[in-house]
């Protein structure tokens, strides 16, 4: 996969790290006169304590409802009278708040998030209301929808032993229903610490001028211990393990098939980049061509390394999943046959040279799509920056993707197979729909 | 403490450079560089939609968008889907009510190979008899899934009321329709409106100009055609009444609720689309504030304008807890009728308009977001001057010509309310609103007779 030097990316990173720990990370982009700013905290859905599950969650939402000098909403409004737009989301490993705004606005950005980070200002009337709208989204989300917790939920439930790895991050209703505001303090205190976060500034800016500004906001935040990061591995797999469940609201059934992945940076961890462009990425995939065009037993089959992002922004354990609904008249059987058989030619011999090609240019482009294909310009590549720099503490590491996937043979892709993605190492979820709304029946 | 600083002013923004040219045979090309990454978003628009369906052909277009994946000229649907994975794409083929767009995002370097692919997919699809079974199974699928969804099923009721007998009121169609259709439907009606004349080639990110061009060129040169494409124009019509979808058991109601409004052609348009933004078409709006934020109904409430050539309609979606389907209701229609009496204050006034301004200078900075503007523009016929007056007749918007715009256009004694939920348990809550025409899932799969 050599690409034409001028195509060739480099991200400017200057990396920093303020006196309470806080990294700072900062890449201009001038291609718009706009500014993101990224603030991540390594606390995700896998990393938040037992008993108190949804609780990374449910604090996203909170950190919207004031601080110490921005009332209730007043950080949306602020961003969105000045133009900008702003978002937050829990991943496994980290959650994020960010906002996409004019150039000229950065500072003010800076300073909204130097006030959140100094803690949650929130009443009981806030957490209640967030309690519900929380309650809201696993609803609209997950249980008024078919299909809604499969496979993300359902299979790392199943497929897991390490409770971090297994419970469900949306939460139990029971833990969400008992937080109270010293729970709240006390998740922010052990998790919210500047020594646990980045701040990322992408766009047209001067970087001292900028490196300036997260200083003055940024760097009196007093500092506090970096929590203890929770054991999260795994056993390994020695046995095929299937399961079912019932989807009262789900008119078809569906079939989600798992497998471990290999540890993240290592070079069979971009060997398994590739197999999952060569099996599952695109119509011209394996498994695409053996399950959709050639037995027609589904329109899709849907997948990859991380259910809530890309194989760049999540730590490992990871499973690599492939899932598709299809119809009754083909059992879950029928569906592991042609599965077994789009794996065969990648267990039995090394990728021919143009499909290997085909799997890295593939990987290269989709690499591209991560850091720029977002409709929030400047979120895709700040996202991969802060990734990098709380999970591998080295922020250019986006420097070194192509390099990596560039590394990998043919030779190494087929070993990767042959570890990883053996029938006896996979777990199999099986949906059966429970509602009559069908072609047939209504 | 420290205090919050200063903001300066925005800069004067001015739209990306388009190189706008046409082929030999009449296909408009516009291209524009931008991004920061090298890959190339390409898109071709076809003036092939759902809005020239009859009833008996509701979904043929759906089914022809899996169809021209499965081959042109000596291309079978393999070759087709690793020509362009080769270039670091995937083939996309999607139709709306009014076009059908085939695209794909390529590295740079393949742009001009992705743009001669796309000729031949356009003027040499294959049409295969042996795949129509399976692309017929997969729609029949589809069909099925989208009953089982909420979303779905609101959305449906709510176009079905709006709509009527117009194709933009058959979101639904029915397993038999499906089963007519044949390869030979599917390429007449291809054929029928897929002409150079209404079909358009955006190119943005980083690419060879000067080698898109010829590309372009080569890709139809020659390409004629006598056939015209019509559509007939569609009249949204609504009264307030209550569309409900029974989902026995339903956690929440999901509402679609509104009525037609000016399309993008009106002066109006933009003056609307700022009211909108503060009513209910931004994080920071007054519906969100009150029944998110406030009240905690709900999770992910909405209200957008959505358009078609010629006709419009504004729409506030959301899936609120089923005990607070009346009081949801309630609060909606409260802000929509005060907005429509009492001027919003200076400070939100213009709050929005920095907002609607700013999101414009957003959806200009990146390859997608740039096509989705131009792709706009010529859909509604607008021309590159009133993208350029755009942010100022934003920023001209009084408050008192706000008000008149909710007053004016968002009339909620004419809304169409359309509820999928439990009938029995919210029955009794929503009553006062409207009276209730129970609509089945036939009901929305068949068109009205």
């Amino acid at each position: 996969m050599t690409a034409p030097a001028e195509f060739r990316l480099q991200i400017p990173v200057e990396q920093h790290t303020l006196d309470n720990g806080l990294q700072v990370i900062l890449s201009q982009d001038g291609s718009a006169p706009i500014v993101t700013v990224a603030v991540y905290y390594h606390v995700g859905m896998r990393l938040e304590p037992m008993g108190r599950t949804g609780f990374a969650h449910l604090f996203e939402h909170l950190m919207f409802q004031g601080s110490g000098q921005l009332g209730k909403m007043e950080l949306v409004k602020r961003v969105q009278e000045n133009g900008g737009t702003l978002n937050g989301s829990t991943r496994f490993d980290f959650t994020n708040y960010w906002e996409v705004l004019p150039k000229h606005t950065l500072e003010l950005a800076l300073w909204m998030e130097a006030d959140r980070m100094r803690g949650p200002h929130i009443t009981q009337n806030e957490l209640d209301n967030q309690r519900d709208v929380v309650k809201n989204e696993i609803r609209v989300n997950v249980l008024n929808q078919p299909y809604g917790s499969f496979p993300w939920i359902d299979i790392g439930e199943r497929a897991w032993a390490n409770w971090h790895n297994s419970h469900n991050g949306y939460g139990d209703m029971v833990d969400l229903d008992a937080a109270n505001l010293d729970d709240v303090q006390e998740f922010f205190d052990r998790y919210y610490s500047p020594a646990n976060a980045a701040v990322v500034i992408v766009g047209d800016f001067e970087p001292a001028a900028a490196l300036e500004m997260a200083r003055r906001y940024f760097e009196d935040i007093p500092a506090s211990p970096r929590p203890d990061a929770p054991d999260v591995s795994e056993p390994d797999w020695t046995s095929e393990r299937r399961f079912e469940k019932d989807d009262a609201l789900a008119n078809r059934p569906a079939v989600a098939v798992s497998y471990r992945v290999p540890e993240r940076n290592s070079p069979g961890y971009f060997a398994m980049g590739l197999l999952d462009q060569a099996l599952l990425q695109g119509d011209d995939s394996a498994l695409h061509q053996e399950l959709v065009t050639k037995r027609g037993l589904t329109g899709n089959v849907g997948g990859g390394m991380n259910f809530l992002g890309n194989m760049f922004n999540a730590q490992t354990p990871l499973l690599w999943t492939a899932s598709l609904i299809h119809d009754e008249t083909s059992g879950t059987d029928a569906v592991l046959d042609a599965f077994d058989a789009a794996l065969a030619p990648v267990l039995a011999w090394p990728l021919e040279a143009e499909a290997f090609e085909r799997a890295a240019v593939k990987a290269r482009s989709s690499f591209y799509d991560s850091m720029g294909g977002s409709v929030y310009p400047g979120f895709g590549r700040a996202d991969l920056l802060a990734s990098f720099a709380l999970i591998d503490g080295d922020a250019n590491r986006i420097n070194e993707v192509d390099a990596m996937f560039s590394a990998v043979t043919p030779k190494l892709v087929h070993e990767i197979a042959n570890e990883y993605l053996q029938p006896n190492r996979r777990v199999v979820l099986t949906v059966n729909p429970g509602s009559t709304i069908s072609t047939d029946g209504a | 403490m420290v205090t919050a600083p200063e903001v300066g002013q925005l800069e004067p923004f001015s739209l990306p450079v388009v190189e706008r040219t046409q082929t030999d045979s009449g296909v408009e090309l516009q291209l524009v560089t931008a991004g920061s990454v090298p890959k190339a978003s390409v898109r071709l628009v076809l003036p092939m939609g759902s809005v020239h369906e009859s009833p008996e052909q509701t979904w043929i277009a759906q089914l022809i968008s899996e169809y021209l994946k499965e081959g042109a000229g000596d291309l079978d649907c393999t070759d087709l889907a690793d020509a362009v994975a080769r270039m670091g794409g995937r083939l996309n083929v999607n139709v709306d009510d009014d076009t059908m767009t085939i695209s794909a995002a390529v590295l740079g370097e393949y742009a001009a190979d992705f743009v001669r692919l796309l000729g031949q997919i356009v003027r040499e699809p294959t049409f295969p008899a042996s795949e129509l079974d399976r692309l017929k199974s997969d729609l029949q699928r589809n069909l099925d899934l989208a009953k089982a969804q909420p979303g779905a099923l609101a959305a449906a009721a709510f176009r079905r009321a709006l709509y009527a007998n117009h194709p933009y009121g058959r979101l639904l169609t029915t397993p038999e329709v499906i089963d007519r259709f044949s390869a030979e439907s599917s390429r007449k009606f291809f054929e029928a409106r897929v002409i150079p004349s209404g079909t358009r080639l955006y190119v943005a990110g980083t690419f060879d100009a000067a080698q898109v061009t010829r590309a372009a060129e080569s890709a139809f040169q020659g390409w004629k055609s006598t056939a015209t494409t019509e559509s007939v124009p569609a009249k949204a019509s609504s009264t307030r009444a209550i569309h409900l979808v029974d989902r026995p058991g339903a956690e929440q109601s999901t509402l679609s609720i509104g009525l037609p409004v000016p399309d993008p052609t009106n002066v109006n348009y933009v003056p609307l689309s700022v009211t909108n933004a503060l009513l209910g078409g931004s994080f920071y709006s007054r519906i969100t504030l009150n029944i998110r934020e406030d009240k905690g109904y709900t999770y992910s409430p909405r209200s957008v304008l959505g358009t078609n050539p010629g006709s419009a309609h504004w729409v506030e979606t959301a899936d609120v807890t089923t005990n607070v389907t009346g009081a949801s209701l309630h609060e909606i229609f409260a802000e929509v009728n005060r907005l429509g009496e009492e001027p919003p204050t200076a400070e939100e006034l213009e709050g929005i308009q920095n907002y609607v301004a700013g999101g414009y200078v957003l959806r200009h900075a990146t390859p997608g977001g740039i096509l989705g503007q131009l792709a706009f523009l010529d859909l509604h016929g607008l021309d590159h001057d009133w993208a350029t007056a755009y942010v100022d007749r934003v920023l001209a918007l009084s408050a008192d010509e706000m008000r008149q715009m909710a007053h004016d256009y968002l009339r909620t004694d004419e809304m169409v309310i359309a509820i999928v939920g439990d009938g029995s348990a919210i029955r009794e809550e929503i009553e006062p609103f409207g009276a209730i025409h129970e609509v089945t899932l036939d009901q929305l799969c068949n068109a009205p007779a």
